[in-house]
């Protein structure tokens, strides 16, 4: 009995074995699903190079979507799937283009008034969304409501706020229907980064989801378990089907409003697979494999191993710098707990934090050379501010740099009442407190570990007992946000297109929830502080771009000064993939290698 | 018989409720909750993450009151919708529930098919080369880390390409399969986290085996029975075996519950689509409906387990009788 039961696994085992799936991806020169109705009248002209019909992109994705309602998404998964491939913003964003920056997408052009007080956008005309409905200015008035609905769970509201009333209410721009293809939008003060807000602003059609808006159920819509063709969108691909814990696949959207130079209709590709995958060495595995045609991200350890697989089939591209920083802050809330009291930093303690000079003698003590070395595998470059030199267009060299210097740190921390006066080899404060910080950091990422274990063994030749202490991330975030209860903390903040003082005013802002050292503070706790606030508003009202670069370069200056974060390291960014696809032009920033997934297409 | 099992069902009953309530104070004394993310992304306002914090009740640190958001509903069979994945709970755990069984069932199947006839195996050539070549299997399975097998054999597969490289199912041609295709593609795909996850319960219920069977070999009706001239293969399956089968099954019971439970590391590891996964994520994240139908689960497989166990020795063993 048992020979026939292990004859029949083996039997059956060999035919799997033989029968496994042909290559997946194969352009086959006409679009499956096809095209329906015409391109629309003024169709958005792609100029590059032209490609062939047919095919697949397989990707893997670390886990599931939360939700297809783009609107109440918050998650990087939700996102990957979703953005740019499934939903499209009024206007584009070329994360590859030299310097990235924005593309009339859905909008033929726009224009700000000279106080950029107005921003008046036109639609174009023709376009379908991907179930055939026309899409015209309703639908971008719709979804800008719908956003502003204080009953609707969203993130992308905050990005409009331009203040507050007198009774506290947020203010945000009057959005004004000019005709069916014209929207103008009222600032209550200038805006000379509107663009960055609107890129906020995926657009969902009126015609499905006004009715459960206006009845209160908009949070009930667009949900995971829903029949994925009331998913209706803007961009190149719609939701075909989705598989908890196994895949998300996209199929061309036949009604996409872009043609190439030669009049053919985009996109290229049949289909987009999302495989999920949690692992990390199961990625590479299947990558290297043939089961998943990108990498969009190479972490650095893994470099040099990944780069051994290119060959004809395979490319690895180091693409620069990335936009994402890592650093460490040190706690200078003056607060105290509301319940006991008791200060959330000793104030021996609090009093060395907010010293500019110990600041600095913590930053001339850490070797970052030998950190990006180290535990970036040589792939990472260190960093004085909170913009990395991967930002070309932000990006500003007039910082205060603290080469290694464990001499000059030791001298600093002299002058700033510390001394060895009990010879256990750590520095004791005049009240003879030994300098004792813990560096908190989060458990689950390997890199962010070594780190701060790296950051506290440079402390401690200095003669600061400083300990790495990995937290779950949970413990991290509740640390750093609301029982404000630590030493210090190494993290790092991931940028999104579009990067620049939108997206990074929250870390710079005294007021921001991510003002690590410090948030969510009611006034400005010193001069600095003040200066760099002030400088923030000033970015963001002037109209003058050259205006806008000189001053965020202030703030730049005045990070690297002060030190609220002491950045330490900016990783190199590589990506992989399969050198079948044409067009497949990788980018530092997210989605690093999709992010023109109209325009990629499977060479024959 | 009937009695008997009403009231081991009944017994369950305080047990979920204790053990439920531990959870939930438990995941109301942990730090931080489910929004850590996104408090954590700069463009997302405090306003907001209270405005979600009243939404799923978390505001309070109460642990009668967050239980009570959670025992009423559930008590009417409502388990309630999951944080993270914006989808019921209960749909969530059927969807994945399949795929662990279909993993573990045949791990289990696989150990158990194995383990008798090498556990016999080895006891009855005592401490010759057969002894010590399965005693090599079975350490090597005790000792290897699950997370580190699961790598090595997604490591030979991504080599050889004679398996996938993990995944259920081919997850881009699945759609254009017929359906023996389908299933000679799971069955494919099926094999290594099977041989892992098999080969680890093999190595314990092999050990059990032997030595029950060794035990069971010294017995004086063993030697009555060689005496009476039976053929060795008569005094194994009818004398032997029976007698040493015993404990087994009562472990045979504890592994029904770890049925659900026992896969977390090869199913994350080989991306398998499964239960494992789900309660991780859903503990990691703090997703509280999820970890809280999951403690209910598992409770149930428990006492189911062991009540199949009992079952299972009523039949075997004429000496018991069920009351």
């Amino acid at each position: 009995m048992r020979n026939i039961v292990a004859a029949v696994v083996m039997t059956a085992m060999i035919v799997a074995a033989g029968c496994r799936g042909g290559a997946p991806s194969v352009a086959s020169g006409t679009p499956n699903p096809p095209f329906e109705g015409d391109p629309p009248q003024d169709a958005y002209k792609y100029s590059g190079e032209t490609g062939v019909y047919g095919g697949t992109i397989v990707l893997s994705e670390p886990d599931d979507p939360k939700t297809f309602n783009i609107i109440r998404a918050t998650d990087g998964s939700t996102a990957d799937v979703l953005w740019f491939n499934v939903f499209r913003c009024p206007v584009d964003y070329r994360n590859g283009g030299d310097p990235p920056d924005f593309d009339p997408g859905l909008c033929t052009k726009w224009e700000a008034s000279p106080d950029a007080r107005t921003w008046t956008f036109y639609l174009r005309r023709g376009v379908r969304w991907s179930d055939g409905e026309p899409f015209n200015a309703d639908d971008l008035v719709f979804t800008y409501n719908v956003i502003l609905d204080k009953n609707v769970d969203t993130a992308a509201r905050d990005v409009f706020i331009e203040g507050k009333d007198e009774n506290g209410a947020p203010i945000y721009p009057e959005l004004e229907k000019l005709d069916d293809y014209a929207v103008r939008f009222k600032l209550h003060q200038p805006n000379g980064s509107f663009l960055d807000a609107i890129y906020n602003l995926w657009l969902i059609p009126r015609h499905k989801w006004e009715q459960p808006w206006r009845t209160g159920r908009f949070a009930e819509t667009m949900k995971l378990s829903d029949d994925p063709s009331t998913i209706v969108g803007l961009g190149p691909f719609r939701v075909k089907e989705y598989v908890s814990g196994q895949r998300v696949v996209l199929e061309r959207n036949p009604y996409f409003w872009k043609v190439d130079s030669r009049g053919q209709r985009l996109p290229y590709l049949d289909r987009m697979v999302f495989v999920i995958v949690k692992d990390f060495n199961t990625v590479q595995s299947k990558f290297q494999a043939g089961e998943i045609d990108v990498m969009p991200r190479v972490r650095p350890q893994d470099y040099a191993l990944v780069k051994r697989m290119e060959g004809p089939d395979i490319k690895v591209d180091d693409i620069g710098v990335s936009y994402d920083t890592n650093w460490i802050a040190l706690n200078q809330n003056t607060g105290s707990d509301p319940k006991t009291h008791k200060p959330f930093v000793e104030p021996w303690k609090l009093r060395l934090f907010r010293d500019q000079k110990f600041r600095q003698a913590v930053s001339y003590a850490i070797n970052r050379e030998a950190l990006a070395n180290t535990v970036f595998s040589a792939r990472g470059v260190p960093i004085y501010s909170f913009v990395t030199p991967g930002d070309k267009t932000w990006f500003s060299d007039d910082v205060v740099k603290y080469p290694y210097d464990p001499q000059r740190a030791r001298q600093m921390l002299g002058e700033v009442g510390l001394k060895d006066a009990n010879g256990d080899g750590f520095l004791e404060d005049s009240e003879g407190h030994t300098v004792e910080i813990n560096i908190i950091t989060n458990a689950s990422n390997s890199q962010r570990v070594e780190t701060a274990s790296f950051v506290a063994k440079n402390l401690q030749d200095v003669g600061v007992k400083a300990n790495s202490v990995p937290v779950a991330m949970g413990v991290l975030v509740d640390k750093m946000q609301a029982t404000f209860d630590f030493d210090a903390m190494v993290l790092g903040w991931q940028i999104n297109p579009p990067p620049g003082p939108n997206g990074s005013k929250n870390i710079i802002l005294s007021s921001g929830l991510n003002h690590v050292c410090f948030p969510s503070q009611e006034k400005p706790s010193t001069e600095w502080e003040a200066r760099a606030d002030q400088l923030v508003q000033q970015v963001e009202s002037s109209p003058d771009q050259a205006e806008r670069y000189r001053l965020w370069a202030q703030v730049q200056r005045i990070w690297s000064e002060y030190l609220p974060e002491i950045n330490l390291v900016a990783p190199r960014e590589a990506v992989a993939y399969k050198n079948r696809f044409g067009n497949l032009r990788p980018s530092a920033l997210p989605p690093r290698a999709t992010w023109n997934c109209e325009e990629i297409y499977v060479k024959k | 018989m009937k009695t008997f099992l009403t009231r081991r069902l009944l017994a369950a009953i305080p047990l979920i409720i204790v053990v439920t309530f531990i959870t939930k104070a438990l995941l109301v004394a942990s730090p931080g909750n489910f929004l850590a993310d996104l408090r954590l992304n700069p463009s997302i306002s405090r306003d907001y993450v209270e405005q979600m914090e009243r939404m799923y009740h978390l505001d309070s640190n109460n642990v009668f009151e967050r239980y009570w958001y959670w025992v009423w509903p559930a008590l009417q069979g409502d388990l309630g919708y999951s944080f993270t994945k914006s989808a019921p709970v209960s749909s969530l755990i059927v969807e994945r529930l399949l795929n662990t069984l279909l993993l573990t069932g045949s791990a289990l199947v696989f150990s158990w098919v194995f383990a008798i006839p090498l556990g016999m195996l080895a006891a009855v050539y005592r401490n010759r080369w057969v002894d010590k070549l399965i005693g090599f299997i079975s350490f090597f399975g005790l000792s290897i880390p699950s997370i580190f097998f699961s790598l090595l054999m997604i490591l030979f597969a991504a080599k050889t390409g004679l398996f996938p490289a993990g995944g259920i199912h081919d997850q881009v041609m699945w759609d254009v399969m017929t359906s023996w295709e389908r299933f000679v593609d799971t069955l494919w795909h099926l094999v290594l986290p099977m041989i892992v996850l098999g080969t680890i319960g093999l190595a314990q219920y092999v050990r059990q085996m032997r030595s029950e069977m060794i035990e069971t070999l010294s017995q004086d009706y063993i030697r009555t029975a060689q005496a009476k001239g039976l053929s060795r293969w008569r005094v194994l399956t009818r004398h032997a075996l029976g007698n040493a089968i015993n404990p087994l099954v009562t472990i045979f019971g504890f592994s029904l519950a770890t049925l659900l439970a026992g896969a977390l590391l090869t199913e994350y590891v080989f991306g398998w689509p499964g239960l494992g996964t789900l309660i991780f994520d859903a503990l990691v994240n703090k997703d509280e409906p999820i970890v809280m139908a999951s403690v209910v689960m598992l409770v149930l497989m428990l006492v189911i387990g062991n009540l199949i166990a009992d079952l299972l020795l009523a039949i075997i063993d004429p000496r018991i009788r069920l009351e």
